[in-house]
């Protein structure tokens, strides 16, 4: 085939370096005007065994030389993919651009984690004013007009008479039995926001309360230290370790205060926690017989127990606080410090 | 409270060491705040015995006395006391002794001579002798034993806090002694027998539902005594003053049984002595000089010359006993404590006294306290003899509770046997009859199966009751729909990329009153705020976050992109209607960043509103407001009405308030939750299956025609094909504005011609004629 053999072609093929150069080859090979094209319009003029030898070897040719034409031209076509890409590479060690999306008040967080581990024991949620009676705040929970618990809990009045702000959401116990009607059992609890005369590092006038209320046939103090036990160590950590204690609350009898092993020295005893390894965690107790009186229940024939702890205190702990206030002064930088992993939870 | 360790082993048997006391405290309920020492200050204050005195050579009142001590040479000290002569022993404090006073003794030159330490006389010790300047010791102790071997070593004192129901009868050694004595199960030492009363008539009770119990008592002193050492010890450790013989031991009493005594000076009284309610408007002169004006409401001790004694408080200033007093009445009464916990309230006189008879009070201490009086004042060298007496009244009749042990233990949640609860109840104190619990009379907290049951809790220890988690009936627990609710807006706002911020519902009348939109009504006010910027309940919540604004503002240039949902109040005649709102803030000023960010806009917040709403389902809009109040941008708000009633605005604050918050701009949503949630049902719909055509409109619009009246009119006039509208550019030119719409077409039953569509196309630009908006050219 006169200068070059189609072997030769075809190593002339592999070796191009850009796709005119395919294109010239093609044209000049097996184009419709290409020299084997033809070569083979020229068969015709043999005899037939001259014919079909020289028509084989033909073929064998162009089938040889397009295949090659095939492979070189994926080569070059992916080689100025790569190099076109390799130009438009970014520098992607900038900053990215996080999702616009905000963040739920630490507090918020803590009180959804509170009410989902107890909705998970089959506490319903309950809900009462701010602005509350005093009969619901005080003489339905036991604590009369010249009760001294009533200076204990220094409350805020308003210029309606009759009317304080609540210093407790425990008047939602006598509010939710009242809803159930002498139903059991009554088994709720009850978020939301309280209001003492109180401004210091431990003290805020606005604060944040779930109360927890179970009446039912046969609940003891037994039931009510495993329901509470369960749920700190839930919220806490189960390595958590609780007791309880004696205490008074005019709405409870037996009053009990639970106490946590202290976070700070991990129960060994430090400054925080007066060397006693424990820190106060809620005040709990059975429900005092007049409150079950004035819901509606009668106290021979039923028992309930109660509890109510600061979402704050809670809080503080779960994410090492020792300024209740930074929860309140809304410092973006200081909420937006919770986007970090502890944050989600 | 302060509990001393001495004073209460004086009623027990045995006496644990201090730590297993301070264990049981901590079990019979009581917080135990602090634990300390008492006498440290007497330990290096020793006997010493005088060899010598001598006048001072320089002075005419000052002696120089030598005294002997058990070790070490003698010393010499300076003294300007009149008593201390050989052979006397005195007590001696060395240089570098801390008195009780807080002083602290060093050797210093009096008038040119050394005086090393000094001698001392007993109220330099804090404590009364009757012998002169100095304090010559009587007893037959070697020299050298220190003040504080005399008074029996040091004390451990437990500052303890009562919660108001064990303050109803534990502020009292005796009834802390005896319950701890329950729980270690050791006696108590028996009291004293009971006083014999007589029948004289010193006293007449006229009011006994008030004092249910009067005993009275003559005694006379003889004069220029002094109490027993071990008493004026205990009075001390417990942080009491040593007075008078006779105020001493019924201070001794107040604190040994919980029981206020009184003694009057006999010889201040005229006639008898009456209980008696005060009348109105009568006056008298407390003990410390203050004059009360009484009413119907006080219960007095008077004589024939009025009140000598607001009974169960305060003593009055005419028969106070004095340093002379040589005749006393002692009164030991039994008072009710509510009306002297009202009339301590009212007077504002809280005294030992008060805070005992205001909690409760043991009636069975009236029997025996008089013969404790005798026998202290006997032993101190000071009574001279026991008078006529008489007690008026009856102890009241116990309370008596069914004993039902299973009840107890059901209530604990254990399994404990009758014998055991009855052991617990028996040891505290109380009496079982064949089927009731007899409550001892000073137990005024007791009146329920219930607080038996925290008896035998305490008793026991609560870690004796074991944790489980009750067996009950299965019941769902449900969530309230408004609080779920309001849940979802704050995780919707959330999503949308701003920061929950919680702040104080009591907020400044001035401040809020700028932001008011003029339907919020009238606010609750709080008569005793804190301060007066927290003194209303607020009525919108938008003040509150522009608080926060100001609060970051002063600190960073963070952006602001903040919401809140929260309560607000308004009141309806004397009702408070409490209910919910959301406000969310965005401050509107360009956001340098690379990656290139979203320019804050007006827009974003009126987004916000459509998202929440659209997720929300509830079926709102936003519309012009007629009356734009004046913290907002006139020309860039709108009203958001739901079904009509109006819940809220979007739009931007008006700029120069924005800025005193040192914010250029601020973009500002509030949405209020409807009286009553109506929710757009919604069926999710299947796409068509056939292809949708778009067709894009470019509109040359007028200054002061809205996107709102084009939208309205595309819809309308777009024909039953037409299933979206929405805006893809945006453009203001020197001939106007420009707005490009963009229409999609789609059939459900079919695939549209060119023609279905065009023909919709020709109707929708027709109609827009007529509102003055053509095509670009
Ligand atoms: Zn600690």
């Amino acid at each position: 085939m006169d200068e070059l053999s189609w072997q030769e072609v075809v190593a002339a093929i592999s070796q191009a370096s850009t796709l005119a150069e395919l294109k010239d080859w093609r044209t000049r090979w097996v184009g419709k005007h290409g020299r084997i094209t033809e070569l083979m319009k020229g068969l015709s003029d043999l005899p037939p065994e001259e014919r079909r030898r020289r028509g084989q070897e033909l073929n064998q040719a162009r089938e040889a030389i397009l295949a090659a034409l095939t492979q070189r031209e994926q080569v070059l076509t992916d080689r100025a993919e790569e190099r076109a890409l390799e130009a438009e590479r970014w520098d992607l060690t900038l900053p990215g651009r996080e999702p616009d999306t905000g963040m739920l008040h630490p507090l918020t967080r803590v009180r959804r984690r509170i009410e989902d581990v107890l909705l998970r024991l089959g506490f319903s949620l309950a809900y009462g004013p701010q602005v509350e009676s005093e009969w619901y705040n005080f003489e339905a929970l036991n604590i009369p007009p010249n009760h001294p618990a009533r200076e204990m809990q220094d409350s805020f009045f308003v210029d309606i008479p009759g009317l304080v702000l609540r210093t407790h959401t425990s008047p939602v116990q006598i509010r939710a039995m009242e809803q159930h009607q002498g139903r059991l059992p009554v088994k709720i609890i009850a978020p939301g926001l309280t209001y003492r005369r109180d401004d210091d590092a431990t003290h805020v006038p606005m604060f944040q309360q779930v109360e927890g209320l179970v009446v039912d046939h046969g609940i003891s103090v037994a039931d009510l230290m495993g329901t509470l036990t369960v749920m700190v160590q839930e919220l806490l950590g189960g390595s958590v370790r609780t007791r309880f204690r004696s205490s008074y609350f005019p709405f409870t009898e037996p009053s009990l205060e639970m106490d946590v092993t202290c976070a700070v020295c991990q129960g060994q005893g430090c400054r925080v926690c007066k060397e006693t390894g424990w820190v106060e965690i809620l005040g709990s107790g059975l429900v005092h017989p007049t409150v079950l009186r004035n819901g509606g229940y009668d106290p021979d024939q039923v028992s309930g127990f109660a509890f109510g702890m600061g979402i704050e205190r809670i809080a503080m702990r779960l994410y090492g606080l020792d300024d209740l206030r930074l929860l309140y002064q809304n410092d973006l930088r200081f909420l937006r410090g919770f986007r970090h992993q502890g944050g989600l939870r | 409270m302060i509990v001393s360790y001495r004073w209460l082993s004086r009623h027990l048997e045995r006496m644990p060491d201090p730590d297993t006391v301070q264990h049981g405290l901590e079990q019979l309920g009581l917080e135990v705040a602090n634990r300390t020492t008492f006498g440290q200050e007497f330990e290096a204050v020793e006997l010493v015995e005088v060899m010598r005195r001598v006048p001072h050579p320089a002075s005419d009142h000052l002696s120089l006395v030598t005294v002997r001590r058990a070790q070490g040479e003698a010393v010499q000290v300076v003294t300007g006391a009149k008593n201390g002569h050989p052979g006397d022993r005195l007590w001696y404090a060395p240089p570098g002794t801390r008195l009780p006073d807080g002083r602290v003794l060093e050797t210093r030159m009096l008038r040119g001579i050394e005086s090393p330490g000094m001698l001392l006389s007993a109220e330099e010790l804090g404590y009364q002798a009757t012998t002169g300047d100095l304090w010559v010791w009587e007893g037959r102790e070697a020299l050298g034993t220190t003040f504080l071997d005399v008074i029996g070593g040091l004390d451990t004192l437990y500052d303890v806090e009562l919660t108001p129901n064990l303050a109803q009868y534990l502020q009292s050694m005796r009834h802390l002694a005896q319950e701890l004595g329950a729980i270690w199960d050791i006696p108590l030492v028996p009291l004293t027998a009971p006083f014999d009363y007589g029948d004289a008539p010193l006293a007449d009770v006229l009011a006994p539902d008030r004092c249910p119990l009067y005993g009275l008592v003559a005694i006379r002193l003889k004069p220029g005594a002094a109490s027993p050492l071990w008493l004026q010890t205990l009075l001390r450790a417990v942080g009491q003053r040593i007075i008078h013989p006779a105020v001493d031991a019924t201070n001794f009493v107040l604190w040994d049984l919980g029981e206020p005594l009184h003694a009057f000076d006999a010889q201040q009284l005229h006639g008898t002595l009456q209980v008696r309610l005060a009348r109105p408007y009568e006056v008298m002169t407390l003990l410390d000089g203050t004059t009360l004006e009484l009413s119907a409401r006080d219960l007095v001790i008077a004589d024939d010359e009025g009140p000598v004694a607001l009974a169960g408080i305060m003593g009055g200033a005419r028969a106070q006993v004095h340093a002379d007093t040589i005749a006393i009445w002692l009164e030991c009464a039994h008072f009710s404590s509510e009306p002297i916990f009202q009339s301590y309230k009212r007077h504002r006189l809280v005294t030992d006294a008060a805070l005992h008879f205001g909690k409760g009070t043991d009636p069975e201490a009236v029997l025996v306290a008089p013969r404790l009086v005798e026998n202290i004042l006997h032993q101190g060298g000071v009574l001279e003899s026991v008078g006529p007496s008489v007690l008026k009244g009856s102890l009241p009749t116990p309370r008596q509770i069914v004993f039902d042990a299973p009840r107890i233990s059901q209530l604990l949640g254990v399994t404990w046997t009758q014998e055991k609860i009855k052991t617990a109840l028996t040891r505290l104190g109380y009496q079982l009859t064949a089927s009731d619990v007899v409550v001892p009379r000073y137990r005024h907290d007791v009146s329920h199966i219930a607080d038996l049951a925290e008896d035998v809790a305490r008793f026991y220890g609560i870690e004796a009751i074991h944790p489980r988690l009750p067996v009950q009936r299965t019941a769902l627990a449900r969530r309230d729909e408004m609080h779920v609710l309001e849940e979802a807006v704050r995780d919707l706002v959330v999503s949308a990329g701003y920061d929950e911020v919680m702040t104080r519902t009591l907020v400044s009348p001035e401040l809020e009153a700028q932001y008011l939109t003029g339907r919020e009504g009238e606010p609750v006010r709080v008569t005793n705020p804190l301060r007066e910027e927290e003194s209303v309940l607020r009525r919108v919540l938008l003040p509150s976050l522009l608080e926060v604004v100001r609060y970051n503002r002063a600190r960073h240039d963070l952006p602001i992109r903040i919401f809140e949902v929260g309560t607000v109040f308004s009141r309806v005649e004397d009702k408070v209607v409490e209910s919910r709102e959301l406000v969310a803030l965005l401050s509107l000023e360009p956001v340098l960043a690379f990656p290139p960010r979203l320019q804050p806009s007006v827009y974003d917040l009126t987004g916000l509103a459509d998202f929440l709403l659209t997720r929300l389902g509830w079926p709102g809009v936003r519309q012009a407001w007629d009356q734009v109040p004046s913290f907002l941008h006139p020309g860039r708000v709108q009203q958001i009405v739901v079904n009509g009633e109006p819940l809220g605005y979007v739009g931007e604050l008006r700029p120069r308030l924005a800025e005193s918050y040192r914010v250029k701009r601020l973009g500002v949503l509030a949405l209020r939750w409807p009286q009553d949630i109506v929710t757009t049902p919604f069926h999710a719909a299947r796409p068509s299956r056939y292809p949708e055509v778009q067709r894009d409109l470019s509109l040359v619009i007028g200054p002061r025609t809205s996107y709102q009246e084009i939208d309205q009119v595309i819809r309308r006039h777009g024909g039953e094909h037409l299933r979206a509208v929405y805006v893809v550019d945006r453009y203001e030119g020197e001939f106007g504005i420009s707005l490009t719409v963009r229409l999609i077409f789609q059939s459900e039953v079919g695939t549209l011609t060119d023609e279905e569509v065009d023909r919709a196309v020709t109707d929708v630009v027709q109609a827009l004629q007529s509102i003055d908006v053509g095509l670009r050219q």
